[in-house]
């Protein structure tokens, strides 16, 4: 029964992963022909390595196969969400709204973009094909089993690129809805390009409509940072438990610049994987990634970050921390490779877990790859409960248990949201966590 | 006020205090005095409820209660206060937002609003004055990067902000200047009146002089060996504590 | 000053110093494994019929292993290892059935001389109980007729079997399984000799018990095994030490560690892996595939693993810790040294299954050359294990630029109560810190090794008191060459 069911998965991709081949020789690649060799390689790719199991180490904790093996029984009457998807437009005050539904980009639910300094285009539609030919498919690692079908899978996506010397003031904010309104599982592409010396915030929001069924998103973004430019980015997942993200993001940096990620994961999804490699590749580049998760239920909340420098005198600080509850599960794997020649890097890492129940599990693992001597590298891991004196010395004060609790909880969250730079999105973030913890 | 009849606390399955007598009234201020690991610091976390700590045998009244197995935030609440020796530090929450919870969650207790946030924000200003506390250091975190003296003056601070019936200070004075011990004292001197008490413990006589005590008590070896007036503790500055060990044997012998 | 490089290079070219070999006549296994080598040798040590059938279980259990991938998650390439093209067991010829030290072949005691083993009367004073192991067979066992008056058995493995087989039949598997890994598999198959401990009851051992290991014949693996186990109450510090004459072609070194420490029990084992290296260029040098696990069985027992390892071409080994009484205590100290091609993938598993169980775990490495040197270890709380407590910290030195330093701490948790925290730091030497000393009239390589010295001082001052100057002599000497 159970070989049945693997097998029907594997057969799934076989045909899926066909029907996209006769697509692409029909109508030619879709994007642009460079591809089409790409796809091909993908296709390879994924094809040798299948869906990833527990024996692969970078999925050692996270049985994937189980989320996406839910979209065959998507048809036999899988039971709709029925809330409001109100939650999502939030955030609308002074950005630039984009709107994607199942990865693709709506433009007249979006804003219309009145600069001249953005372009914003559907993939297929971009005018400036300089920057898509340079950069798409140039930096997701096909070597990821995801990372490969989104690559021979996509067939529409967004291209954002601010452009040379453009410091722009107005965040752009993509919501992303799942919807599994066509297929329950599809595979959106993005490229964020910010161009040399400018300077753009993006907030991506992943959420469900009202009449979503069990999705699986797969999404790749490639992500570049130019010269001296600068990016904030944003991922917050407040989805339900009928959608599951699997997303990769690559990010590449140049000479000079500064990359700030932002990760929050709130109880909802039952799975999300995220992958996010960021490589330093200019020298003086810098990035910091920040993450804090929340679990709940059966979720289980996987963050792979890498950070590789491959030049000298870069910087990279990361901070993710974690509070654990009921019967979820936390995998986190936090990696810096430093690469020979990379000399005079300052990495730091630090991972801090809250396990609040005895049915959860958190499994983590900080890496270090060092191939240079005059590094300045560490990282740290902690792991436990509410630390007692504090707890004693709140409740001396005449604070009940679970307010102190509370508060505790509250505070150890506070020092990744009080970094925010955003104070939008910092309130909102301030007042989503609030509900849940 | 408070009565402590023959108390037996332990530890890790360690006894530290073996038979403490005391006797607390409305008005008077205490010191416990003793070596180290006399149990002082046991004597203060039992009172408070400290969970780690056992209590074997005997009572604590207090108010005519008896606090063997109360939560420690219900004894805060019915008017217990301890000025801990090393105050923790709690990044992330911010010292107003900590004393608005307090002073609520106790009100609370009582079946009272919550404080109104004018009359909040008007106390904390006049307490703030009491012991020299700057609004900086009340905006900050929890003691977090606090000097050794601005955590001991955000004790008193507390203390002034949740009006207590019994203060315990536990070894407030140990690690303050002079300048900062000044202002404890002139603090904890401020907030004295027939309807309170303190027990101050310390190692050294040096705070009694700032803060004149009714009673002084010596601890040894977990129960009280000898009770006097602030006499004793000039007493005890002069001589040392190497003279009660021996004395204290015959005592505990006779 | 010197160029960095240039002092690099004159100081890597230092040698092995234990690189002889000994002209001894041996009893050596037909090239090859098959089922009959495994009966040979079970024929050879004149063993029970249980154990026959234990060793072709695991024989059956290796061909399977052996037939699918090599294990792949290590940080080095697995080498192409030919299990048909070696030899299986080698003995000194003259050998058997020796009491005293006089009856030795000479040649042999010379060999130990040169390696400085603690043979000699003068050393035996000192207190050491030793057991050495020459290629696959124990030659002798001192200090035995004191230790049994205390009721105390170390022997050979071999010797084990013969006199006290209920001990070894109640232990022997019960923590490394034979299908454990495939080298635990192919030792269990093979095992040819080791060192066999018990300590009764409540007895504190009072000498250090200690082995050394010598791998001398061409072209065999040495698969030796050892079991220790600590009766209830009781003490025992076990120190091991392992050389290898230089070949140009790479022996394989497959031996599988048992330690059972009973209730309120303590074993505390120390190793100083001095196998043969290979050259600068690579060539040759021991694989060192070694599988050493203990288990804390009753409460309150405490085991504690201290490695000095400097040896070795490959060095694959996680001596690891079983917390399954509550209270018990596990404790691993390594100082991981590689430099020109060598290879080192080590840490520990600690599996926190007991309440109220502890573990500490302090890692040194030390990079030079363009060697790769990896500290890979678990850390696991059992879902009933309450109240646990780890503390790890790893930490790395880079000497040279074209070396590699990898820290992959694997942590899991299912239980809220437990308190874990681990820390991995990386540096160098600096240049300041060298011209510091050198200005105090240090030159270069005293300076190196004094920094060295004092980067693993953590781990050294766990070593029992002889060995860690022996241990700090040896950290000097593969540091030399190593920097500027």
């Amino acid at each position: 029964m159970l070989l049945e069911k693997t097998k029907l998965l594997d057969q799934y991709f076989d045909e899926v992963l066909k029907e996209q081949q006769q697509i692409d020789l029909l109508l030619g690649d879709p994007v642009h022909p460079n591809l089409y060799s790409l796809r091909d390689m993908a296709r390879q790719s994924f094809r040798s390595k299948g869906i990833p199991h527990s024996g692969m180490e970078d999925w050692k904790y996270t049985p994937v196969r189980a989320f996406v093996e839910k979209i065959l029984r998507v048809k036999d009457g899988y039971p709709k969400y029925s809330s409001s998807a109100a939650d999502a437009l939030q955030l609308e005050k002074s950005c630039y709204i984009m709107v994607i539904i199942d990865g693709k980009w709506w433009p007249h639910l979006s804003d219309p973009i009145l600069t001249d300094s953005l372009e914003i285009a559907s993939l297929d539609q971009v005018s400036s094909e300089t920057a898509k030919i340079a950069h798409l498919g140039a930096h997701a690692d096909i070597e990821h089993p995801f990372a490969a079908l989104n690559t021979a899978l996509f067939s529409d996506g967004i291209m954002i690129r601010v452009k040379t010397g453009v410091l722009l003031e107005k965040p752009i904010y993509l919501v992303h809805i799942s919807m599994g309104e066509i297929n329950p599982m599809f595979y959106p592409r993005m490229l964020f390009v910010a161009e040399k010396h400018t300077k753009v915030t993006l907030i991506e929001k992943f959420v469900v409509s009202d009449t979503s069924i069990y999705t699986v998103n797969n999404s790749v973004s490639e992500v570049v940072v130019e010269n001296g430019a600068e990016m904030e980015h944003y991922y917050i997942h407040t989805e339900n438990e009928l959608s599951v993200n699997l997303q990769y993001a690559r990010v590449i940096l140049d000479e000079g610049s500064k990359y700030s990620n932002y990760n929050f994961a709130l109880p909802g999804s039952p799975f999300i994987r995220h992958d996010l490699h960021v490589s330093m590749r200019g020298t003086g580049a810098e990035t910091t990634l920040y993450g804090m998760v929340l679990t709940s239920k059966k979720q289980l909340v996987d963050n792979h970050t890498c950070v590789d420098h491959s030049v000298p005198d870069c910087i990279s600080n990361e901070h993710y921390k974690c509070i654990v509850k009921d019967q979820s599960t936390l995998v986190f794997n936090g990696k810096v490779i430093v690469h020979p020649d990379a000399q005079r890097t300052n990495s730091f890492q630090k991972n801090s877990n809250l396990l609040l129940s005895d049915d959860a599990v958190i499994n983590t693992k900080p890496e270090l790859e060092i191939y240079a001597d005059d590094v300045k590298c560490s990282h740290g891991a902690t792991m436990g409960q509410f630390d007692s004196e504090a707890l004693f010395y709140l409740t001396s004060r005449g604070i009940r248990e679970n307010t102190a609790r509370q508060m505790l909880m509250e505070a150890f969250a506070a020092e990744i949201i009080e970094v925010v730079p955003d104070e939008m999105v910092k309130q909102y973030l301030k007042n989503i966590m609030a509900e849940h913890l | 006020m408070l009565t402590i009849n023959n108390l037996h606390a332990s530890i890790d399955g360690k006894e530290i205090l073996r038979g403490l007598n005391l006797q607390v009234n409305p008005g008077e201020v205490h010191a416990i005095m003793g070596p180290n690991g006399s149990g002082k610091s046991t004597t203060a976390s039992v009172l408070a409820g400290k969970p780690e700590y056992e209590i074997t045998g005997g009572e604590i009244i207090f108010q005519g209660e008896n606090l063997n197995g109360m939560a420690p935030e219900n004894r805060a609440a019915e008017g217990i206060f301890l000025a801990f020796q090393y105050p923790v530090e709690i990044k992330g929450v911010s010292n107003i937002n900590f004393l608005k919870t307090a002073v609520n969650e106790i009100r609370a207790y009582h079946g009272l609003e919550p404080m109104p946030a004018k009359e909040f924000l008007n106390r904390i200003k006049e307490k703030q004055e009491l012991v020299q506390f700057s609004n900086d250091l009340a905006k900050r975190s929890l003691n977090e990067g606090f000097s050794g003296g601005e955590k001991k003056r955000n004790e008193i601070f507390q203390l002034a902000m949740l009006e207590p019936k019994l203060a315990i200070l536990d070894e407030t004075d140990s690690g303050l200047d002079i300048d900062a011990l000044r202002i404890v004292a002139h603090g904890v001197n401020s907030l004295r009146s027939k309807d309170n008490a303190f027990i101050i413990i310390t190692h050294y006589q040096r705070l009694l002089e700032y803060i004149e005590p009714d009673f002084v008590h010596v601890l040894y070896n977990g129960r009280i060996v000898k009770s006097g007036t602030k006499e004793l503790a000039l007493e005890l500055e002069e001589k040392g504590y190497d003279w009660l060990k021996s004395e204290s044997r015959d005592y505990i012998t006779a | 000053m010197k160029d960095n490089n240039e002092v690099i290079d004159t100081l890597l070219d230092s040698s092995y110093e234990f690189g002889f070999s000994t002209d001894i006549e041996t009893d050596v296994a037909p090239v090859g494994l098959d089922e009959n080598t495994v009966r040979f040798i079970s024929d050879q040590k004149d063993e029970p019929e249980w154990l026959l059938e234990w060793r072709l279980t695991a024989y059956h259990h290796f061909m399977k292993l052996a037939q699918k991938d090599m294990p792949g998650w290590q940080h080095f390439d697995m080498p192409d290892l030919d299990f048909q093209s070696m030899s299986y067991y080698a003995a000194p010829k003259s050998k058997p059935l020796l009491d005293s030290l006089d009856q030795v072949d000479p040649e042999l005691l010379a060999t130990f001389a040169k390696l400085g083993i603690p043979l000699t009367e003068q050393k035996m004073l000192a207190g050491v109980a030793v057991d050495v192991i020459f290629d696959s067979v124990s030659v002798t066992t001192t200090y035995k007729a004191k230790l049994k008056e205390l009721g105390i058995l170390f022997c050979s493995f071999g010797e084990a079997v013969q006199e006290y087989p209920e001990l070894v039949r109640k232990y022997l598997g019960s923590v490394v399984p034979a299908t454990d890994n495939i080298f635990a598999a192919l030792n269990s198959a093979v095992c040819s000799d080791g060192s066999f401990v018990y300590i009764p009851k409540g007895v504190r051992c009072p000498m250090e018990l200690s082995t050394y290991f010598r791998i001398n014949a061409i072209n065999t693996g040495q698969f030796e095994r050892t079991l220790i186990i600590a009766d209830e109450g009781s003490y025992v510090s076990y120190l091991e030490g392992c050389t290898a004459p230089q070949r140009d072609e790479n022996q394989l070194h497959g031996a599988v560690v048992e330690l059972i420490a009973l209730k309120d029990a303590e074993i505390k084992y120390s190793t100083v892996q001095n196998w043969y290296p290979g050259d600068a260029d690579g060539k040759g040098g021991i694989y060192n595939f070694v599988t050493k696990r203990g288990i804390c069985k009753g409460s309150n027992a405490k085991i504690s693993w201290t490695q000095v390892e400097t040896g070795s071409a490959i060095t694959w080994k996680y001596p690891s810790i079983i917390l399954k009484g509550d209270y018990s205590t596990g404790e691993f100290y390594s100082v991981a040294v590689v430099k020109n091609k060598q290879m080192a993938d080590t840490g520990t598993k600690i599996y926190h299954l007991g309440s109220h169980t502890k573990s500490r775990i302090i890692s040194k490495g030390i990079s030079a050359g363009v060697a790769q040197n990896t500290y890979r270890g678990l850390v696991h709380v059992g879902k009933n294990a309450k109240h646990t407590r780890n503390f790890t910290q790893c930490d790395s030195l880079l000497i040279g630029d074209k070396c590699g330093l990898h820290t992959y701490p694997y942590i899991e948790s299912r239980n809220s109560t437990a308190q874990l925290e681990h820390e991995a730091t990386t540096s160098r030497i600096g240049e300041d810190q060298i011209f510091y000393l050198n200005q105090r009239g240090i030159d270069n390589e005293k300076a190196v090794a004094l920094i060295v010295n004092g980067y693993a001082m953590e781990v050294l001052k766990q070593l029992p008191m002889e060995f860690a100057v022996e241990a700090q002599k040896l950290l000097a000497i593969s540091m030399e060459g190593s920097v500027g």
